[in-house]
Order: structure tokens, then sequence, then C-alpha cells
């Protein structure tokens, strides 16, 4: 039975993403920018989901 | 000796098998080809990270108590391999895509002592780290569930203080590589983690008079499909995923990220105005909050980590097994979890995204990390035992 509960919930977390995949749509894709148009050309300060932002926060 | 043979769950498995082809065919054709690679590389880390049980805390907890080192070793063999096998990659192109592929170098600063510190603590609490909250979870574990949704909920708390916590000192981001050069960054990094290694097995070998080198190495009960995998397998294998991922996303593996983004998802269903946050009108964040979930590769490797791990779990037999929950477990899952989640977004990352990539990429801020979070654990696990006796 708690199989069937962890299943169940786990398809309902899964809907939701598929409902704001279908609300938000891929737009902008993050794997298809190019890296060096985004930042001061440093390539090793590059965005990348670090936490806090990025090579936005890497300037600071 | 006796083996008591599990049986495989096919629910589990077939639920598993089925929502890997739709969620590769919905990437394949509704998102890109490298998001599908990213995702089946995700179902390749949570195997290995089921199978191996590879996990952090655990490891750490194991040698600050008993200073039994196995799994410690194992990751420092991991962070060897990974830092070699990263200088080769870092700054050149991808074998997949037409870009450069990008260290995780992240800040040396006051919020990631702090946030890695909070972190190494909170882990031994809810006694599963960044990816061992979520293969855990993904195998039926109900404290994990548990800690996973408070991992979430600190996340997103953290992207909140955002301000405050980016006004502390910082160095800004320091490459090892690019400070001393690829080579005497490698030969550097590689001293350090062989200073360790002696420093460990000594330590284990003083205290543990059948300490071998050899039991990370130990493939005896090996078995492929329903696993046990040795340590050393595993420690090899979330290095070449890793590398794979590195060609694929253009990062290194990173796992934390998601948990916020889930959060802010969520509660913006319900109304919140998160994107008038600062964190989440940074270009990264915001980019990942505007477009469908299924768009930003650490959710996307987060889904191949959860339906390896189901699958594997499936095929070992384990699907949710039985743990006991009281009322000081409960409590030591959610604040465990909460602080996990939180110090990871003040630490640009777990143990994965700053301590494992960020160390291969060469980055400062992985070495203090590792060095904080010990520090944290050590006490830690002196907490824990309030909740756990």
């Amino acid at each position: 039975m708690k199989r069937v509960v962890y299943l169940v919930v786990l398809t309902l977390c899964l809907t939701f993403a598929f409902l704001d995949h279908d609300s938000n749509g891929v737009a902008y894709n993050p794997l298809f920018h190019s890296h060096d148009d985004q930042t001061d050309g440093a390539s090793q300060s590059i965005s990348m989901p670090c936490g806090l932002g990025g090579s936005e926060n890497h300037k600071h | 000796m006796s083996t008591i043979t599990k049986k495989i769950d096919l629910t589990v498995l077939g639920y598993a098998v089925l929502a890997t082809l739709l969620f590769s065919f919905l990437f394949f054709t509704q998102v890109g080809n490298r998001h599908l690679y990213v995702f089946l590389i995700g179902i390749g880390l949570g195997v290995s990270l089921y199978h191996a049980s590879f996990g952090f805390t655990g490891g750490w907890r194991n040698f600050i108590e008993h200073r039994i080192s196995s799994s410690l070793r194992a990751q420092i063999i991991m962070l060897g391999l990974a830092v070699i096998l990263f200088s080769f990659f870092i700054g050149s192109n991808s074998w997949i895509y037409d870009g450069k592929m990008i260290g995780a170098i992240a800040p040396v600063s006051v919020s990631v002592v702090v946030g890695s510190f909070m972190f190494g603590l909170a882990m031994q609490l809810a006694g599963g780290c960044g990816s061992g909250t979520l293969f855990t979870a993904s195998s039926g574990n109900g404290k994990m569930v548990i800690t996973l949704v408070f991992f979430m909920i600190g996340s997103l708390v953290g992207t909140y203080h955002f301000d405050f916590w980016k006004s502390l000192p910082s160095f800004g981001g320091v490459s090892l590589m690019n400070e001393f050069g690829k080579v005497n960054s490698v030969l550097l990094q590689l001293s350090v983690l062989t200073l360790l290694y002696y420093f460990i097995y000594k330590s284990d070998q003083k205290r543990n008079v059948n300490f071998k080198h050899s039991d990370i190495f130990d493939f005896s009960n090996f078995d492929l499909f329903k696993g046990p995998w040795p340590l050393i397998l595993g420690a090899v294998l979330l290095v070449f995923f890793n590398v794979l991922m590195l060609q694929a996303a253009g990062h290194p593996w990173g796992i934390t990220f998601a948990f916020g983004l889930w959060a802010a998802k969520i509660v913006q269903f319900f109304g919140v105005e998160v994107s008038s946050w600062s964190f989440w009108q940074l270009s990264y964040p915001s980019t990942a909050l505007e477009n469908s979930l299924f768009a930003d590769p650490t959710t996307v490797s987060n889904l191949g980590i959860i339906f390896g791990a189901l699958a594997a779990s499936a095929l070992a037999g384990n699907f949710f097994k039985a743990s006991l929950i009281n009322k000081k477990i409960l409590i030591a899952a959610i604040l465990g979890g909460f602080f996990m989640g939180y110090g990871a977004r003040l630490s640009f990352g777990c143990n994965v995204g700053a301590l494992f990539s960020g160390i291969a990429s060469g980055s400062l801020h992985g070495w203090v990390w590792f060095l904080f979070a010990f520090i944290g654990s050590i006490i830690g696990v002196k907490f824990r035992r309030v909740f756990y006796s």
C-alpha cells in the first residue's frame, strides 16, 4: 500500500512538472546559449547553477 | 555464508522504465538532444549511487566516530581521478556541442564558510547529503522524502536571504588552474589528496586492527543488476558520469540548485511573487524560473537520478524498505533538510556541486567547502546522538 502511495505522490509531482512545462514552455534553452556571450569573457567565471547566481555573484 | 535473494519489484521497475521512456521522448522531441543525454547520465548516476551506496554522510560519520575510512578513501580516490580528468576538458571544446566547457568555480567567501559548516552539521542530522537525500528518497525511504521536502524549503529561504549573504566579504572565484596553470594545479591538488589519504588510512590503521586497503575493491558480493557494487566502482562511475555531464551540459554535475527552483515554482503557483526576489532576478535563476522545469539541466539530471535509483532499488528488491520514524527522528529530518538546503544556497552547492565538481574544476571554494563541512560534521555527529539515541 505504501509503495502505491509513494508512486502516486511521485506521479503527482511529475504532473506538476508537466503542467509547468505546458504553461511556460522552453522559450530559452540554457543549454543552447553561447557561454562567451554571457559574461566578461573569462571562461572560468561563466554562469552555472552553483547557488547564488553563478557569474553574477562571482563578480562581487 | 547464507545469502538472501530478494525478489525484483516488477511494479516499481516497470514504473521506472516507463517513466524513463516517456521523459526520454519528451526531452528529445520538445527540449533538445543534450537534455536527453543529461537525463540518461542522471539515470547512470542514480543507479551508481544506489548500488554502491555512495554517500558522504555515513562515510564521514564512520571516520569521525570509529576511524573507519573505507568510504572516505573512496571519495579521495574519486576526487583525485576527477581532478586529473577534468584538467583535460575544462576550457576545451565539448565533444557533444559546439562550445567550451566550464568549471564549477564559485567565490571563496564568508557565505561559503557559514553555509558549508551548516551543511556538514545538518547532513549528519538528516542522515544524507545532497546526492544521498535524492537517491535514498527516490528509493522509497520515507524519512529522506521528508528531508527532501525541507531541503527544498531551506533552499528557497536561502534565496530569500540572498542580499544579506551577498553583502558579506568575498575573495571572488579562485580557479587554481588560472592561478598556477593546469599541470601545477593538478599536482598541487593531487599532493593534498595524497596527504589526506595517508592521514586517513593511518588513523584507521591505528584504531582498527582489521584495516585493509583492499576493502573498497571487494567484488566478492558484486551483482551488476541487484548490487551491491564496491565503493571503488561507485567512485570511478561517478567520475565517469561527471565527465560526461561536463561534455553534455557544458558544466559539471550539480544537484541542489534544482531543489530551490522546484520550491520557487511551487510557491509561485500559489501566488508568491518569487520573481521579485533579487536572487530570482539574476540571469541564470530568472531564466530557470521563467522557463519550463524541463529546460533546467539540474532538474533534468535530478529526474534521471530519481528514476535510476527507483529502478536500482526495485532490482535490488529494496524499494520502500521500512525505516523507523519516531518524533525525534522526524525533527532531525526536518532540521537537517532545512539547514542543508539553506547551507547549500550560501555555499554555492552541496557535496556534489561544491565539493566534488568544485575540487574537480580546481576551484578553491571546493576545498574551503570540504574543510568547513567536515568541521560541521564533527559537531553534527555529536548533535545526532540527541535524535538517534
